[in-house]
């Protein structure tokens, strides 16, 4: 799902780049306090920062707090390409298809190219989950009409025999 | 009907009670695919059913003072047998009208509610309604040709009805679905309701009426129509599928770079499975939460001799097919398992190896309720597991609360050790703060919460005697464990001992609702 080297393709400059590295090395040996210990490190930019922290949480298989690593990340760097990219693939897997519809449009927004196999996989999540929503409203109008009907026959029927 | 018809009438009532009770108890069975089995889907079954009967007896108050009774009677029977005989072809496409196909388990659980109450009135209204009807209409027909008084009309009626429904009530359980299954038993009830209602019309002197056979053929037409199936995910493959007095259950087996891997369901297709099966014993990897109840064997400080295990919801064994494989040291696993459905039991052993019937090292024990087997195991176990849901969202309530805790830690030896499977929404969720909560007051211990990488799950594990985390994390434990537990989004000790749930004061479907209400509202 998250491609590696994606994430060594990343270019992280300078000072940086030491703990940047470090964090990901850390992360890819599956010392993932370290790895979050050295994105903490002082000298990372908070792009970086929550690149290798969303990086670490997610390959430790904790998608919900990655997810959130993501989104925090996008505050400070709203246009960052790879962290919305990520937190679109994340919220698909976590069967949160509005969050990804939202990161897929900003990073649209932002210049981003998304490819179309993802923009398919978003568009379908949503109509699935819209679906659900639609199939809970049907629900909810079928039982009040049946009910309201079942309460009408009641009213006819006890005014007595015919 | 004649003099001589005086208990051809009671016993025609006593076969209503009898079809009403079939509809009853086989309808949630019926919904159980799409909503589960839960006390949710179970009360709007109930309420649907008295509701329509209570409009049924209204029916029948009003048709009885027409000149011949007897002749609705035959046409209220023909009609519930015509509507019965429909139920489980109507049922996948009216709950897949309000949860399409594809749904996931988490977005299906919030529609429960709603959802199950809508397919409850839309299927089972209709023919519990016309059933409904029988018993003023036999009453009328009692007092009319007997010419006595409306309370010992009423009386013997009821009496009959009640006696039917007595009987209908357990050879639905205990035979018809687990027997013939669950369509052939709504067919059969239609069948005898229909086919009674054809001979009440004959005897009424009614003949054959268009209705009449409009709603015959109509039953027949059943015959030949095809139920649709919950769906098979992509890529699988269906094994076995049996109806067991609890739930429908299946194996299916699905292609993998690893082989072929066997998943047990019950009642719902979605996204999720009770038991699983691959090629080659031993960790399942990321994403399974079984491989987590090996963890306590290796914190542990013994390394040889037994490990004795007591399972409750073993479900077709997985929990010890990872255990027998992946224990520390030279220990050997021994244990029972407490499994309440035989069916799962049946098809574990024909397709996941679960131990045979006469095996002494893992005595495997079908159709016991967990709390009793705990009980009843013993004391001196290294390890107590429980892995028991209903519906795979619901923990049972008299499986989450202190006094079954309590039993749990008296069934363990010094130091040995509880591991909990729970559904949860990270280590914040209120199902698993509860349960943790529980747990500590049980234990008077701080417990251990771990989460499973991948999955909504988390391992809840509690010591008799100590702190389930040890201060100093022993290192070159599998499966990365020695960092997992020392990596503070991942694992938490939590010790908190208020508002422990008990068999008294039980809201952990309140806790569940509010999980996956949670869950929803975080996509919002």
């Amino acid at each position: 799902m998250i491609s590696v080297c994606v994430v060594l393709c990343l270019g992280v400059a300078g000072a940086q780049g030491n703990a940047f590295e470090r964090s990901l090395e850390a992360t890819a040996q599956g010392r993932y306090g370290e790895a979050l210990r050295w994105a903490d490190s002082e000298g990372l930019d908070s792009a970086s920062r929550a690149q290798a922290r969303f990086w670490a949480l997610s390959r430790a298989g904790l998608l919900d707090l990655a997810l959130a690593e993501a989104e925090l990340g996008l505050e400070e760097a709203p246009r960052d390409d790879w962290l919305l990219g990520q937190a679109v693939e994340v919220a698909l897997i976590l069967h949160d298809d509005r969050r990804a519809e939202q990161h897929l449009l900003t990073w649209e927004a932002s210049g981003g190219a998304p490819d179309a196999e993802l923009r398919a996989r978003v568009a379908s999540g949503v109509r699935s989950a819209e679906r659900v929503r639609a199939g809970s409203r049907r629900a909810m109008g079928v039982s009040v009409g049946l009910l309201a009907a079942c309460v009408a026959c009641f009213a006819a029927w006890l005014r007595g025999p015919r | 009907m004649k003099r001589g018809g005086d208990g051809a009438l009671l016993l025609l009532v006593a076969i209503a009670g009898a079809g009403t009770m079939v509809v009853e108890l086989a309808a949630v069975r019926l919904l159980a695919p799409w909503y589960g089995a839960s006390s949710t889907v179970w009360t709007n079954v109930i309420g649907v059913v008295l509701l329509a009967l209570a409009l049924g007896y209204l029916l029948g108050a009003r048709w009885s003072t027409t000149p011949s009774p007897l002749r609705r009677l035959g046409a209220v029977l023909i009609a519930a047998g015509a509507f019965t005989a429909w139920l489980p072809f109507l049922a996948p496409l009216v709950a897949r009208s309000f949860l399409p196909e594809g749904t996931t388990l988490d977005r299906a659980a919030m529609q429960i509610q709603w959802g199950s109450l809508a397919c409850s009135l839309a299927l089972f209204l209709p023919p519990a309604l016309a059933l409904g009807a029988v018993g003023p209409l036999a009453v009328e027909v009692d007092q009319r040709r007997r010419e006595s008084h409306a309370g010992n009309a009423g009386g013997r009626v009821l009496a009959a009805s009640t006696l039917g429904s007595l009987v209908g009530t357990f050879s639905t359980t205990h035979l018809l679905v687990p027997s013939l299954g669950l369509r052939a038993s709504f067919l059969l009830a239609a069948f005898v309701l229909g086919g009674l209602g054809l001979v009440v019309s004959r005897v009424a002197g009614g003949g054959f009426r268009p209705t009449g056979a409009v709603a015959l053929l109509a039953t027949l037409g059943s015959v030949f129509a095809q139920p649709a199936g919950t769906a098979l995910a992509a890529g699988t493959s269906k094994l076995a599928e049996r109806q067991s007095p609890y739930q429908s259950v299946r194996v299916v087996e699905r292609e993998t770079d690893t082989g072929s891997w066997r998943e047990l369901q019950v009642n719902e297709g979605f996204d999720s499975f009770q038991s699983v099966w691959q090629p080659t014993p031993g960790f399942l990897g990321s994403g399974y939460y079984y491989d987590f109840f090996v963890l306590p064997a290796w914190l542990d400080e013994r390394r040889s001799g037994t490990w004795n295990t007591c399972v409750v919801g073993l479900g077709a064994g997985t929990a010890w097919r990872v255990l027998d494989t992946e224990l520390p040291g030279s220990l050997q696993l021994t244990g029972v398992g407490f499994e309440l459905d035989p069916v799962v039991v049946e098809l574990g052993r024909e397709y996941m190896d679960l131990p045979a019937e006469d095996s002494t090292r893992l005595r495997v024990f079908s159709g016991w309720d967990g709390r009793a087997g705990v009980r009843a195991a013993g004391v001196g176990f290294d390890q107590v597991i429980l892995d028991a849901y209903a519906n795979q969202v619901e923990i049972p309530a008299h499986l989450a609360s202190l006094e079954f805790f309590r039993e749990a830690r008296a069934a363990l030896r010094d130091g040995g050790w509880l591991s909990i499977n729970v559904g949860a929404f990270g280590l914040e969720d209120p199902v698993l703060t509860g349960l943790a909560r529980t747990v500590c007051a049980a234990f008077e211990q701080p417990v251990c919460l771990v989460r499973v990488p991948f999955s909504r799950n988390v391992a809840l594990i509690a010591r008799e005697g100590r702190p389930a985390l040890p201060e100093d994390v022993p290192g070159g434990l599998p499966q990365n464990w020695s960092e997992w537990l020392a990596f503070g989004p991942a694992t938490r000790a939590f010790d908190d001992r208020q508002d422990p749930l008990t068999d008294d004061r039980n809201d952990i479907e309140r806790l569940q609702r509010e999980s996956l209400q949670r869950a929803e509202e975080s996509r919002r």
